[in-house]
């Protein structure tokens, strides 16, 4: 069920009805995990059984780790994890260990029946989430705040916690919320709980960002895929793959921000998930700008628990190496996935060391180079998202040198110019905002969502799946 | 929160009246313009102008072979979708409740399923009586589609007066992809092996079945319409006639829709066409095969009509 759907309107709009009824007050988390279950159900009935399996590990081993001693809470913490990850394992990875060991053994064999297991919609999402759950209830066992993350009654932690998985507007591709920031807002709502200003600016922005932007520049983008690229100048081979980078941000953090909007509409605030990433002037300043849900959710969950950077220079490099290497392969079950993440973490890691030697002026040629070059990188590693075969991508680069005497569809790089041009505005306005008065650009702010309400109605793309939701 | 949804509001308001406003006034090249708009937004700009404009006396619903076919009659309505198959057409024809004499489907790629986000797109409520009422709304005069046209002219403007100024024949590149567009032979060749390579991949009888009794089904309520329909497959390159998903394919659409019941066009011999990539036929094969069409369907006219079910 697309957000842009009719579907999703009126799923919203039934549920919003009932969650404010008086008499259904009582019934507010029950009726939300209908809704959620209903939108999990319209993209596929049959894994919706996996995701309230996934609801049940979490259930009960949060339970068990809040009511046990030390040592058997530690147990049941490592048993409630090692169940999320053997979840996601198997539905999500079985088929490429299938499929990598096959190809080292030549081999064929019975275990051709793992490529046929489905993809269950959302399963990167909901059991990180769940895995947040096991481990913030294990971290707050001895504090007060553990009341707030598993209620006293079980039948209610229950129901927090089978909202918590599978909250509807986040449910399938974030973003990614943290037991610790969820279960405490878990209590009734009213109307007077709705920021109704940041969600209509939420909803408005984010169906901008993913009905004009994403979706138009998804029809142009269409020609990087293999081997369609092979035939386009270099000219447009550039082009592409930047509006490529601008649809993806678009296409996510659109969906991102209607996801923060919708769960306004119920009383709840979700993390931001984006801050102008692509203005970051460092590998470290990007991983704080894209997806911060998920990488926060690495640095807490993963990179901490490793030793952060508190085990020597050498441990580090290698827990930023690790860390972004799964955190690739999180996204794919594809190599080319831990590829982009590798690069990433050789990144962060190399300009981590690099720091330690040279000492760049804050000069503004400075900053508008070392922001161009991570803008670079970041681009050009989008490519293995949109070819997940290796070859492709290093034959697409080659293509960009080697085209440049085809002729230029002028058309089609104006058009990619065009739409991508308010991601760049956007970006350009948060560096303008900084140091001057908020009053100036509140008073733009109506008549701005006022052009993008007209841009939406006039000129959406073809509906198209959110890029994320593959993950 | 209320001078926020006031001052959007109005701006909303302001920008819909002076772009409609604006529109009446463009010249018609502007407004229906292809540049500035992709094969998929050609297909959505094709459905919303049989939703939207009087209704044909005939439909063609097909894939991106159908959209060759060119010099069609007057109150000829082509709804061959690029990269899309018939079905979405067909659907299309079905959900808008209207009636034109005869629907004629391409069942080339037949195999294609409807495309459902489309479809619901062109049927969203409001929007869609939105579009209805107001042009401005349409795909074909999206904002973008405007400004790009002006950002094109000018651009190729400026290339024309550079290039002459150059001593050069004045050709822009925009005038020039034609020609360049051209596949080699060698690239030509490696694309009719590709799709030979599909068309020999395994086919799966049950979801033919699934499709073609889809398709039946949808050809029957148009006939309880009133609406007649004819079937028929373009010619692709000889080579591929045989392929055994062509055959499976033709085996079941001619088992489900017998001759005796359902029109078909008389197939031509596809060694008689040429094709630029394997499957699309270049221009002037196309017209050849548009009059084949045409011919098919006056003497359809004459004809009895196939034993009712």
């Amino acid at each position: 069920m697309l957000f842009n759907s009719f579907d999703f309107v009126l799923l919203v709009t039934v549920s919003f009805a009932l969650y404010y009824t008086p008499a259904l007050r009582r019934l507010q988390v029950a009726l939300l995990i209908a809704a959620s279950f209903t939108f999990y159900a319209a993209n596929s009935l049959p894994l919706l059984a996996l995701l309230v399996g996934s609801i049940f590990i979490n259930i009960t081993t949060s339970w068990a780790v809040a009511r046990s001693s030390l040592r058997a809470a530690r147990a049941w913490a490592m048993v409630g994890l090692a169940a999320n990850l053997a979840v996601l394992g198997f539905f999500k990875y079985a088929g490429l260990l299938y499929r990598t060991v096959s190809d080292i053994v030549q081999a064929e064999s019975a275990g051709h029946v793992l490529l046929m297991i489905p993809l269950p919609i959302g399963i990167s999402f909901f059991t990180f989430q769940g895995m947040s759950l096991v481990a913030d209830t294990f971290r707050m066992r001895d504090t007060d705040e553990l009341r707030d993350m598993v209620h006293a009654s079980a039948p209610k932690h229950g129901l927090h916690t089978a909202l918590f998985i599978s909250f509807f507007p986040q449910l399938v591709a974030g973003p990614i919320v943290k037991a610790h920031q969820f279960m405490p807002q878990i209590k009734p709502k009213t109307l007077a709980d709705v920021d109704w200003a940041l969600c209509y600016r939420c909803l408005v922005l984010g169906y901008f960002l993913k009905m004009v932007i994403a979706d138009n520049l998804k029809d142009l983008t269409f020609w990087i895929a293999y081997p369609h690229f092979v035939t386009r100048s270099s000219a447009e081979l550039v082009a592409m793959l930047f509006g490529y980078s601008m649809q993806i941000f678009a296409d996510f953090a659109g969906y991102s921000l209607i996801a923060i909007g919708v769960a306004w509409l119920f009383g709840y605030r979700l993390p931001q998930n984006f801050n102008f990433p692509y203005i970051a002037r460092s590998f470290a300043d990007f991983w704080r700008r894209w997806h911060i849900s998920l990488s926060t959710w690495l640095r807490d969950y993963l990179y901490f628990p490793l030793g952060g950077n508190r085990r020597g220079a050498r441990r580090t490099y290698f827990n930023l190496f690790v860390v972004m290497f799964l955190g690739g392969l999180w996204h794919g079950a594809a190599w080319s996935y831990a590829v982009w993440g590798t690069a990433h973490g050789l990144c962060l890691a190399g300009e981590r060391l690099l720091r330690r030697w040279v000492k760049l002026p804050d000069h503004l040629l400075v900053r508008i180079v070392q922001g161009a070059a991570v803008f670079t990188v970041v681009t050009g590693a989008w490519l293995l998202f949109k070819l997940p075969r290796f070859e492709h991508a290093v034959q697409y680069v080659r293509s960009i040198g080697a085209n440049g005497s085809l002729p230029t569809d002028v058309s089609a790089v104006m058009m990619i110019t065009l739409f991508s041009l308010p991601i760049v505005l956007y970006h350009a306005a948060s560096l303008m905002e900084q140091g001057r008065p908020a009053s100036a650009l509140q008073a733009a702010q109506g008549p701005a969502l006022g052009v993008m309400l007209f841009l939406i109605a006039t000129n959406a793309g073809s509906p198209g799946a959110f890029i994320y939701f593959q993950f | 929160m209320k001078k926020l949804l006031l001052t959007s509001s109005i701006t909303f308001a302001l920008l819909a009246v002076g772009y409609g406003a604006a529109l009446s006034v463009l010249p018609n090249r502007v407004q229906r313009g292809t540049i500035g708009t992709t094969q998929w937004d050609r297909n959505i700009i094709c459905l919303q102008s049989y939703l939207y404009e009087p209704t044909p006396d005939v439909v063609i619903v097909g894939s991106s072979l159908g959209t060759r076919l060119s010099e069609l009659p007057a109150g000829w309505s082509n709804l061959a979708l690029a990269g899309g198959s018939a079905m979405t057409g067909l659907e299309t024809v079905r959900r808008s409740g209207r009636a034109p004499r005869l629907v004629l489907i391409e069942m080339n790629f037949i195999d294609r399923g409807v495309d459902e986000a489309t479809v619901n797109g062109l049927f969203m409520p409001v929007a869609h009586q939105l579009r209805g009422a107001t042009p401005a709304f349409r795909h074909e005069n999206r904002p973008s589609v405007v400004t790009s046209w002006v950002m094109v002219d000018l651009y190729q403007r400026l290339e024309w007066r550079l290039n002459r100024a150059l001593g050069g024949d004045g050709v822009t590149s925009e005038r020039a992809k034609p020609q360049a567009a051209r596949l080699s032979e060698v690239r030509r060749a490696s694309m009719i092996d590709r799709q030979l390579a599909k068309y020999e991949a395994p086919v799966d009888e049950a979801d033919i079945a699934e499709r073609v009794t889809g398709l039946r089904r949808t050809i029957d309520h148009l006939a309880e319409r009133g609406v007649a329909v004819a079937l028929f497959e373009m010619p692709e390159d000889a080579s591929l006639y045989d392929a055994p998903a062509k055959v499976a394919w033709r085996a079941a659409l001619a088992e489900a829709l017998p001759r005796d019941r359902y029109h078909w066009v008389d197939g031509v011999r596809w060694s008689d066409y040429h094709t630029t990539d394997g499957l699309h036929l270049a221009g002037e094969q196309a017209q050849r095969y548009t009059r084949h069409l045409v011919d098919a369907v006056g003497r359809l006219a004459q004809a009895e009509p196939p034993e009712t079910r």
